[in-house]
């Protein structure tokens, strides 16, 4: 079962790289939705 | 609406990867030849299929943005080349990890891999470019037309275990697989958890460049006021 680590260090390579992939773009689609809303409120309180 | 659909999306992402990893640890046979370490397969060759989909996506929407000079086309080209470079890594990283226990090397310069670092360097370029034209349209533009050029290094990595002598494996020849029934759908199912996992990211992927433009377009609204 010697194989067993390249097999382990396969999947979790894999898991980490999609993972990380994945939490940069929500952790920028939510500051740019966060970013969003505040710019909506400023334009807002201006244009009233 | 669009939350839904996404959620239902992400569900069936979920719920196809953990199928598909219970199906290559519980149900796929190991292989007699290569044993416990076969089991990278399940998840190398779809990682190594994605990129190709991931590229000809961007080949056809790059040509679609050289015909129509819309914005969104482009989002969606360089979204999906993203993407692609990304898992075309793991192509890279997942298969030196197979070939040490087997080959007995991490890395051997024959026509596959040499092809595949290849096709991973072009699409890098394609990122650079991309960071280095400053001018939207012009970036625009260029990345359409690299793109288009890029994509011949794909035929060329999937052909080359077909076209030149090479130690890698070939395991699809023509309309057969030569794989046991179990194989064959565990490696199937991983293929299918992969493309939805792609689609899944291209989507959103492109909700950020959607939300990028919107941002652009408030705070110039915001300076008119």
């Amino acid at each position: 079962m010697k194989d067993a680590y390249y097999v382990f260090a396969a999947y979790a390579s894999v898991w980490a790289v999609l993972f990380i992939y994945v939490f940069v773009i929500e952790r920028k689609l939510s500051r740019l939705t966060d970013e969003i809303t505040v710019l909506k409120e400023v334009l807002k309180k201006k244009t009233v | 609406m669009k939350n839904k659909i996404y959620q239902i999306l992400t569900f069936c992402v979920a719920l196809s990867i953990i199928v598909s990893i219970y199906m290559v640890f519980c149900y796929a046979p190991i292989e007699k030849n290569m044993g416990f370490v076969q089991k990278i397969f399940y998840f190398h060759l779809p990682v190594a299929i994605i990129p190709y989909l991931a590229f000809l996506v961007t080949l056809i929407f790059s040509l679609v943005y050289l015909v129509k000079r819309e914005r969104k086309w482009d989002m969606v080209a360089h979204a999906s080349a993203e993407i692609g470079l990304v898992i075309d890594t793991l192509v890279l990283i997942t298969g030196p990890l197979w070939a040490k226990p087997v080959w007995g090397h991490w890395w051997v310069w024959e026509p596959r891999l040499t092809t595949s670092f290849i096709m991973w360097l072009l699409y890098v370029g394609y990122l650079m470019l991309r960071h280095s034209v400053p001018e939207e349209n012009r970036r625009a533009r260029f990345s359409a037309v690299y793109g288009i050029v890029a994509f011949v290094s794909v035929p060329i990595s999937f052909m080359s275990i077909r076209w030149w002598r090479t130690v890698h494996p070939l395991v699809i020849k023509g309309a057969s697989i030569e794989l046991e029934p179990p194989m064959v759908l565990t490696m199937l199912v991983s293929l299918f958890s992969f493309v939805l996992f792609y689609y899944l990211l291209l989507s959103q992927r492109v909700r950020l460049e959607n939300l990028k433009d919107e941002v652009e377009v408030i705070k110039d609204e915001v300076e008119k006021v």
